[in-house]
């Protein structure tokens, strides 16, 4: 590195640049907090110091955002992985696809390809992050952005986040090495029954699933029923959410995880309904519900018992108060008893001015 | 030797580069991976840790933050990010992060180094090359045929 930092002017303080002087490792990890790759890349004009550092960054995050054309970004992907130091290694790819490009373009094959060839680049460098985003136009793209992954290729991945993705029925058999996994907004196979394909799951996160197989056309109630059960022995935190969005479905969902710490829950309706049979290392639960203005939450209290009865050994607990009130409306906390020996702390999230959501 | 509050809390100290030392509760500075360590090889019963790349001001810092998010307490994110956002204003001159950077680094703080290299990103975020380099003091030691060459080549990231 030169150290050639000239005075600017009379009169102004010698400073020499503390930025050019970190460690190649710390300016890659101030990058890769930059908006996305572009703007990495775009710090090459700054001086020699910084013209080829964005080429051996550890994490890529590509990004259709500031992109006014689909061609442009594809090219953007391309050429950058075209410029990489080969020796490098890459952590952490991010690629998030919106749903158009400025005013004019709709996201085409292009991108899609452009993913799949980042995807291919990152299986030989030793990935063990990816996030995967797209935020399709509910209408017409899902079927573009099914996601066949073919993880035998990447023993070294360990979180998987995914939104916005049609995953294939049944994922291959290599999910072994993944300790978390996050799927929002996903239209997905049996994922409940594919948990058994991951063995080491640590942290679960699960928001707004679409079950595989739902005709919007069709009624809703023929093909979501039946039980479910999401349990593993390795599995530390576990958060689920649901919202309006939601297709309703009348499915029932069992937990049961002996190492299961944290647990958080968000409903926005009452159509799934879920039981905790066994939580016997719970530290931290949370439970917030809201219902929509024509369901009727007593109906719900019996089995909101069950859930809070489930989650006794909890040690920091907070509930919202809409829960608590379908509780005290059905009556259940005065006939039956629910003892929470371990409590530590015990919250109550109050919404002023109740907002009832529409559906 | 290592001493015990009335709390009971293992306490251990922390010498600076610059000599100054610093008694905190181990909980707290084991949040550093390196000190971790060092005491799990018994480098602690020995006196002092020492800390020969960090200076007694951004150790005092670093104390600060590891303080603030030790505690098994259920402490509430919101809150934690006001204050992690209040930590890195007041630490708001250029010299003072990137040591603060540096530190982190070689103690091994996941959270704070992640703070302040958003924090420090953030600064670079939406400037052009030109106001950068003024901020930083970065000379622009290109050659305009450099300039132009470099430019060409990433084209793409401009467009």
């Amino acid at each position: 590195m030169e150290m050639e930092t000239e005075r600017e002017g009379p009169g102004e303080q010698y400073q020499a640049d503390r930025l050019s002087n970190l460690p190649d490792a710390i300016l890659h990890h101030i990058l890769s907090f930059l908006e996305d790759t572009r703007a990495a890349a775009q710090t090459s004009v700054l001086s020699r110091r910084f013209r080829f550092l964005w080429t051996s960054l550890p994490d890529l995050c590509f990004d259709t955002k500031p992109f006014s054309c689909p061609y442009t970004f594809f090219c953007f992907v391309t050429s950058s992985l075209a410029a990489r130091d080969r020796s490098c290694r890459l952590g952490r790819l991010r690629f998030y696809i919106r749903r158009r490009f400025g005013h004019r373009n709709d996201v085409t094959e292009s991108v899609y390809d452009s993913r799949d060839i980042a995807l291919r680049y990152a299986g030989t460098k030793g990935l063990y992050h990816l996030v995967l985003h797209n935020f399709p136009d509910q209408s017409h793209s899902l079927s573009a952005a099914l996601l066949d992954l073919d993880l035998e290729h990447w023993p070294t991945l360990k979180t998987l986040e995914l939104a916005g993705n049609r995953l294939p029925p049944s994922p291959p058999p290599s999910f072994a090495g993944i300790t978390t996994l996050h799927l929002e907004d996903c239209v997905v196979g049996q994922v409940f029954d594919a948990l058994e394909m991951f063995p080491n799951l640590a942290h679960l996160c699960l928001i707004n699933l679409t079950v595989y197989g739902y005709d919007a056309d069709k009624d809703c109630e023929d093909y979501a029923d039946g039980v479910r059960v999401i349990s593993g022995s390795k599995l530390l935190s576990l958060r689920m959410e649901t919202d309006l969005r939601q297709c309703p479905s009348h499915s029932h969902i069992e937990i049961s995880a002996p190492n299961l710490t944290v647990f958080r829950y968000k409903a926005f309706h009452m159509f799934d309904s879920l039981s905790v049979i066994d939580l016997p290392s719970l530290q931290h639960a949370q439970v917030y519900f809201s219902h929509a203005e024509d369901e009727d939450p007593e109906l719900k209290a019996d089995e909101f018992f069950n859930l809070l009865r489930g989650l006794r050994n909890a040690e920091f607990l907070k509930l919202n108060t809409e829960f608590l009130q379908a509780l005290l409306d059905g009556d259940v906390l005065e006939h039956h008893k629910c003892s929470f020996t371990g409590l530590k702390s015990l919250k109550l999230l109050l919404v002023l001015g109740l907002v009832y959501l529409q559906r | 030797m290592s001493i015990t509050t009335e709390n009971n809390e293992k306490m251990i100290t922390l010498m600076s580069s610059d000599g100054e030392e610093f008694v905190v509760e181990e909980a707290v500075a084991a949040q550093s991976q390196t000190i971790k360590h060092l005491i799990e090889d018994g480098c602690s019963t020995e006196g002092s840790i020492p800390l020969p790349n960090v200076t007694g001001r951004v150790l005092s810092e670093v104390i600060q933050y590891c303080k603030k998010h030790s505690s098994s307490d259920d402490k509430e994110e919101k809150e934690l990010e006001a204050w992690d956002a209040e930590f890195v204003k007041a630490a708001d001159d250029h010299v003072a992060l990137t040591d603060l950077m540096m530190a982190a680094n070689f103690l091994d703080i996941k959270g704070l180094l992640d703070l302040v290299a958003q924090t420090l990103a953030n600064m670079i975020t939406g400037k052009s090359p030109e106001e950068v380099r003024r901020m930083w003091n970065i000379k622009n030691d290109f050659t305009p045929e450099e300039a132009e060459k470099v430019r060409k080549e990433n084209q793409w990231a401009f467009e």
